[in-house]
């Protein structure tokens, strides 16, 4: 058994025991009687400091426990670097149940974290975590169980990477507290593998509690911690699935994936919001959104094109929606003569990704709702799609007075997703044929009605995700748009040369991934969902 | 002295032969009209006629030459009211036509006067009355034959002249027979295909109407597909069905219930009637809802029927539509309370009170079909009564599956 150096590792604590200097304050020399006392002092220091740095060690071994019977079968195992190959079965915690009838009574090898632990006097339950799944664990002093062992065990720091073998019982009653409830490990042997401070500036089980006083702050701080809940362990994954419905079901449709740069020459479409970047002599900007190169792709034949990748927006809002940096799933495609074929395809990508999280991901679902209680997503198939003008008249009937061409403030977006929620029971609608006057520069106009436009919205539990139209595909029109929004036509002059040489008529949207999810599980902060946030306020981790 | 042929002193009708003829017209007619049908010019192109046809206003001045018509409203389209132009278009149609009718039956009657008395000497031309009384027209005319005959004398010139006269009047009469006509024609045609072009830019009703129903794909609701029917009579109709994400195992064929079959529009914003019918594990209780702030939901299909009848009808419930109201009421409750809802006993004896009925009656609530067959057929569907039925309800049953109003019910009633 090898003790650990009190190192670098542990030079906090050691820091902590303040060796009295050799040179006495006012730099006058000690006198002898003193430096004896100050050597003495540093002796005693070092000792405590060994102590405390022995997570593992046993020593000083206390000859009123008796003979240890477990040598051998516990304590500190030495770093992993790749020494040898061993030849030994881990078992998976989720594995670990009645139902599993190959386990029940076997001797078997488990790795994870240390969770919790309990120790009393001759007995130690401690519970083993392996991200989402856990399990409860008992040292029992017994003929191959020694006391040391116990104590031992009781040591051991929090979410420290233990190695424990035992045998896998079955259990009458329930373990409540544990994701695997019908079973109990009866542990052998027991070893570190790699150790934690004793110290955590976040205590997991608080962070996993659904009324937890833990600050958002503290948690964002400490994210690696943060992120080893259940809760997050499963909401990440859910995020990560969100992306591969997305992938699957336009695949499926024959979209192309492409990836557009992020460094951009112009700011685009004003350039209020945009970060800039010194480029070698010049600056250049990062992109605020796929917007012109997904619409560059239509232009070079390419028909159906999505692309997943980091959007940067330069907005100075704290909100509890915003982040300055978010993963955009963009898709653009070309149709043949009305846009409605594009919203509908849209329609159908979310009724897809929601029926995959809602068939495949329920557990998911159920271990965040655990911790943040929401209501379940709804939505209809095919997709809800009402036009602005009936929301605008839903409104009205409603009491709120807005004009028939004003864009919807947030309030009224929310209360508009009341009342759908009300009458068709959905969270999820289309909102089609916007005013023409709220939309930017290169959104096709309505040709029956000149005040609105091809473009729509779609909205998720009365929130905005996604913001889309049919995209002016000539040049000659883009010009007259772009003047009557007062832009200058230089710094968007390689955008109109895109259509120059011909495009299809084309349409498109982007959502924004943590926005999806944090709208789906029904969470009240985006920070939640996003797994390193950025906002105005905080850029590490 | 050439008497002036009579001037039919009728305040509906006036024909003032003009001699010589004008250049442009035929006739000048002098019709009576209320003031404010003028609408009707600027709406319908009416075909080139030589019949000018002046109006007078209300009180009617119809003395003396014919008068200019006055200044005709031009009503602007455009502007945001046309649904109410057009109900009030639609309302001056059918007065209209009423009006021509009676015109009609008038000329008729002076024709078939005119040609009486034409044959027997001496002819004159016969003012009728009000009622186009034949009989009371012969009296007049005698009357005239006497005034004649003392102005006249025994001259035969002057009667050949008033023969003549008469004829003129006659081929006139005819003339003007069919003018009316074709205007009749015309005006039937222009309703026909107005609502159509108000059609094209906002509903022809005030206020669109949108039914959201849940229902269970348990308990199908079939009588939405008659529902929609009928509203399609009255205007358009957007017929859609979505499945709620909470349903599950919702057959494909249901999911086509409500669809591009029943549908005569594919705009929600031209559309005079939306239905949705959102699949949902409601169970039995098949609900529908307008407008969640200001309403209830309201359950059964029964129920759904008789919203329809009362945004089609705004006097359904009123005293003049009594009989109507609680005929259908009887039989609606009998489809909600003793098919859908109730047990077996409460069934059986349902569907005896329907044989019943339907022995003396070919369907539930007169001789034509009606949604209360609709409602019925399906609370019998869903009451697992439908597949054994005999006797006067299943004929029933047969003829009405056979109707236009049940149009596209049959694959989704076995």
């Amino acid at each position: 058994m090898k003790r650990l150096k009190s190192g670098e590792k542990f030079s906090k604590m050691a820091d902590k025991e303040q060796v009295p200097p050799v040179d006495g304050v006012d730099g006058a020399k000690l006198s002898k009687g003193a430096l004896k006392k100050a050597e003495k002092a540093a002796k005693k220091a070092e000792i405590i400091a060994e102590k405390k740095a022995q997570v593992g060690d046993t020593a000083p071994a206390d000859p009123a426990d008796g003979e240890d019977v477990s040598q051998g079968h516990y304590g500190e195992q030495p770093l992993i670097q790749s020494k040898e190959k061993v030849d030994r079965n881990l078992i998976k915690v989720k594995e670990l149940s009645k139902e599993n009838g190959k386990l029940v009574d076997q001797l078997v090898w488990i790795r994870g974290r240390l969770f919790t632990s309990r120790a009393k006097g001759k007995q130690c339950f401690f519970v083993i975590r392996q991200q989402q799944y856990t399990v409860q664990a008992l040292l029992a002093v017994s003929g191959s169980v020694s006391k040391q062992m116990v104590k031992f065990a009781a040591a051991i720091s929090k979410e420290s990477i233990v190695d424990v073998q035992g045998y896998v019982r079955a259990v009458e009653a329930k373990i409540e507290g544990c994701s695997q409830q019908d079973v109990e490990l009866h542990v052998e042997q027991l070893f570190v593998v790699s150790a934690s401070e004793p110290r955590l500036p976040l205590l997991l089980e608080d962070a996993s509690r659904a009324d937890s006083g833990v600050n958002q702050d503290t948690r964002l701080d400490n994210r690696i911690l943060d992120l080893r809940t259940t809760t997050n362990q499963a909401i990440f994954r859910l995020e990560a699935g969100v992306c591969k419905l997305f992938r699957d079901s336009l695949d499926k449709q024959g979209f192309v994936e492409i990836h557009t740069p992020k460094i951009i020459s112009a700011a685009s479409e004003g350039g209020a919001n945009v970060f800039t970047v010194s480029y070698f002599k010049n600056s250049a900007y990062l992109a605020q959104s796929p917007q012109f190169y997904k619409q560059m792709a239509i232009a070079s034949d390419f028909n159906k094109v999505y692309t997943i990748g980091s959007v940067f927006r330069a907005e100075d809002s704290n909100t509890h929606r915003h982040l300055t940096e978010f993963i955009g799933l963009d898709l653009e495609m070309a149709f043949n003569y009305h846009y409605h074929e594009v919203t509908d395809q849209i329609g159908q990508l979310f009724v897809e990704i929601f029926k995959g999280l809602r068939d495949h991901y329920a557990d998911e679902i159920a271990t965040v709702n655990k911790q943040y209680p929401a209501e379940p997503f709804k939505f209809l198939e095919p997709a809800l799609r009402l036009e602005y003008r009936e929301g605008v008249r839903m409104l009205h009937e409603a009491g709120i007075e807005m004009g028939d061409e004003e864009d919807l403030s947030t309030p009224n977006e929310k209360l508009l997703g009341k009342l759908v929620r009300a009458k068709y029971d959905t969270d999820f609608f289309i909102l089609d044929k916007y005013p023409l006057a709220v939309r930017p520069f290169y959104t096709m106009p309505d040709p029956n009605n000149a005040k609105y436009s091809n473009s729509y919205d779609m909205f998720m539990r009365g929130e905005e995700i996604l913001s889309g139209a049919q995209r002016i595909h000539d040049s000659a029109l883009l010009v007259e748009r772009s003047k009557h929004h007062g832009i200058n036509l230089s710094t968007i002059q390689s955008y109109i040369d895109a259509f120059k040489y011909g495009c299809y008529p084309h349409g498109g949207g982007g959502i924004g991934l943590e926005r999806v999810v944090m709208l789906y599980l029904g969470l009240d902060n985006i920070r939640k969902t996003s797994m390193f946030p950025r906002d105005p306020k905080r850029i590490t981790p | 002295m050439l008497h002036k042929s009579a001037v039919l002193d009728h305040d509906a009708l006036k024909v003032l032969p003009v001699y010589p003829l004008p250049v442009v017209y035929d006739y000048v007619l002098e019709v009576f009209y209320p003031g404010d049908i003028y609408l009707l010019e600027t709406v319908y192109q009416l075909p080139p006629t030589n019949v000018r046809v002046t109006r007078t206003t209300g009180t009617g001045s119809s003395q003396g030459a014919a008068m200019t018509s006055s200044s005709v409203k031009k009503v602007d389209i455009s502007s945001g009211d046309a649904a109410a132009i057009s109900a009030q278009i639609l309302a001056k149609q059918q007065t209209l036509l009423g009006k021509l009718k009676s015109l009609r039956g008038q000329l008729d009657s002076i024709e078939t006067v005119l040609r009486k008395e034409k044959s027997t000497a001496p002819p004159v031309a016969a003012p009728s009355d009000k009622g186009g009384n034949s009989v009371a027209a012969s009296e007049a005319s005698k009357k005239f034959t006497q005034c004649l005959e003392l102005a006249a004398g025994n001259n035969d010139t002057v009667k050949s002249l008033i023969i003549g006269e008469s004829e003129n009047v006659l081929s006139r009469l005819k003339y003007l027979h069919r003018k009316v006509d074709e205007l009749e024609q015309s005006a039937r045609a222009a309703a026909k295909s107005a609502p159509k072009v108000a059609k094209k830019t906002s509903s022809t009703r005030a206020k669109q109407e949108e039914l959201v129903v849940s229902a269970d794909a348990k308990y199908p609701p079939l009588s939405l597909i008659a529902a929609a029917n009928f509203l399609a009579e009255h205007g358009s109709v957007l017929a859609t069905s979505y499945v709620h994400s909470s349903a599950r195992q919702v057959p494909d064929k249901l999911r086509r219930l409500l669809g591009e079959d029943v549908s005569t529009t594919d705009s929600r914003s031209g559309a005079d009637f939306i239905v949705s019918l959102i699949w949902k594990d409601v169970g039995i209780d098949t609900t529908l809802m307008v407008e969640p702030t200001r309403q209830n939901p309201i359950l059964a299909e029964a129920n759904i029927a008789r919203y329809v009848f009362r945004i089609l009808n705004a006097n359904y419930d009123s005293v003049e539509n009594l009989v109507q109201f609680t005929a259908n009421d009887k039989w609606l409750n009998l489809a909600a309370r003793s098919l859908v809802y109730g047990n077996a006993k409460e069934r059986q004896s349902a569907v005896r009170q329907l044989n019943a009925h339907l022995g003396q009656q070919a369907f539930l609530t007169g001789p034509d079909v009606s949604l209360v067959d609709a409602v019925v057929v399906s609370a019998l569907f869903n009451a697992k009564e439908y597949a054994g039925l005999g006797g006067n309800v299943k004929k029933w049953a047969h003829a009405c599956s056979q109707t236009d109003l049940f149009a596209g019910m049959k694959e989704f009633l076995v």
